[in-house]
């Protein structure tokens, strides 16, 4: 098995590209590189989503924005995906964007003084795309059940070409977005994260092995 | 808070900025309901405006409207349009199908139409929903589950 | 090759979100389903799993109808003709 590891805040910091106030994970509690992560974030009545709350409202007015809710398992399933790619990739100019959910159940709701844990296991990659499900829990309580989300990794430059006001939209052929980046078959990457090789040892098995 | 002008079968509302339940931000400008005889529809849109809170920080150097407040852009207008049942405000029970298609960039205009079905007996109802940048292109496709339930705290 | 045909209609039914009845052998997941190139992935990604095989991303243009997709079960999965 993969060895555990956490991570402190200024290390998912240091991770994710997103600046303050987006970063939605405060702490990583578990990592098992190429498989599984634990992230947690507090959630406190002094964030942003809480700013603008007049006086006077009821306590189940201060639930927690699903949205946010949603960005922070996104945001520690790419914490999981960063660190595992490091390994063997150097180059990171990449933008991790989310492109789908599917069945995302709302089984109840957080609020200031709750610290979500959001449990993301990695389900699949095709090619650039990852594949993860999981679940997010304040205490015992399972409040987010995630049957599949996927992020696709793309190139900075090719994101910053669509940035302008009459941009055409995403590249809709997955050869528009090639990347140099060699990533093992989704196969490989499933088995190296059972065995936990070292990233030299892979790097030969992926020259030897052919796709 | 809201102001409102109503015609028999159509409403705008002009969304300001207190929003009295939780959010990151104000996600949705104007609504305009539309109600016929094939049901509801929400029509709402949102400029995207690079000093709203949270956009600094996705990303530090360039800014991308995260895929969430598109989620988040069609929970108020849904709770704005609703409103209340017994109390309670609309809630998102699940996310069936979120699909992001295209980014929303700083300047970019993006409409949202909501097909609102009918409510059931368990008081959830379903919303089928296609967000559009002013240039035509299909941002996002979503379809979500609501209801209107007892909170269950933690 | 029936039997096989039909699971992956309705893995194919069930990304598209439709019914599998409405999938039809040849139907182009783009041109009649109104599919983006994200439902191939995921399509691609749920038949890896279900029946733990390996399908190149490059197979992903070659698999826009159900007999294509098939098709490509043929040559990766052994399924037969």
């Amino acid at each position: 098995m993969g060895r555990s590891r956490v991570l402190d805040h200024s290390k998912i910091r240091a991770i994710l590209p997103h600046g303050h106030p987006m970063v939605l994970v405060d702490q990583v509690i578990s990592l098992k590189l190429g498989a599984s992560i634990i992230g947690i974030k507090a959630i406190t009545g002094s964030e942003p989503c809480y700013h603008s709350l007049p006086q006077g409202l009821g306590p189940e007015r201060y639930a927690y924005p699903i949205s946010l809710l949603v960005e922070s398992f996104g945001q520690t399933a790419a914490i999981l995906w960063l660190e595992s790619i490091k390994s063997f990739n150097q180059d990171l100019d990449r933008v991790l964007m989310f492109t789908s959910v599917r069945n995302l159940r709302i089984e109840g709701q957080a609020f200031p003084g709750n610290i979500l844990r959001h449990v993301v296991r990695l389900d699949n990659i095709v090619g650039d795309n990852v594949f993860v499900e999981g679940e997010t829990w304040v205490e015992d309580r399972q409040i987010a059940i995630i049957e599949s989300m996927i992020a696709a990794v793309r190139p900075r430059s090719v994101v910053i070409e669509y940035a302008t006001p009459s941009g055409a939209g995403m590249p809709r052929d997955l050869d528009d977005t090639a990347t140099d980046m060699r990533f093992l078959s989704s196969r490989q990457w499933l088995a190296r994260s059972e065995n936990s090789p070292s990233p030299r040892a892979s790097r030969k098995e992926e020259k030897s092995s052919s796709t | 808070m809201i102001a409102s002008v109503g015609r028999e079968d159509m409403e705008d509302i002009i969304v300001n900025d207190s929003l009295r339940f939780a959010a990151p931000f104000r996600c949705v400008e104007h609504i305009r309901i539309v109600n016929c005889e094939d049901g509801l529809t929400l029509h709402a849109t949102k400029v995207i405006d690079p000093t709203d809170p949270y956009l600094s920080g996705h990303f530090p150097d360039l800014t991308i409207f995260p895929g969430v407040f598109i989620i988040e852009s069609l929970c108020q207008t849904v709770t704005l349009a609703l409103g209340e049942l017994e109390g309670l405000l609309p809630q998102i029970a699940t996310l069936r199908s979120v699909r992001f298609l295209a980014p929303l960039f700083p300047g970019n205009r993006m409409t949202m139409r909501a097909t609102i079905g009918p409510l059931s007996v368990k008081k959830t109802f379903e919303v089928d929903a296609q967000c559009q940048r002013n240039d035509g292109v299909m941002v996002a496709r979503l379809k979500v589950k609501f209801r209107y339930g007892e909170i269950a705290r933690a | 090759m029936s039997q096989g045909l039909e699971e992956l209609r309705k893995i194919v039914a069930e990304v598209l979100e439709l019914e599998p009845e409405e999938i039809a052998d040849t139907g182009d997941f783009v041109e009649e389903y109104g599919a983006d190139s994200m439902r191939a992935i995921e399509i691609l990604s749920r038949i890896e799993k279900k029946y733990r095989v390996e399908i190149p991303q490059k197979e992903l243009p070659q698999m826009q109808t159900l007999l294509s997709v098939y098709n490509v079960m043929t040559r990766y999965a052994g399924w037969q003709e």
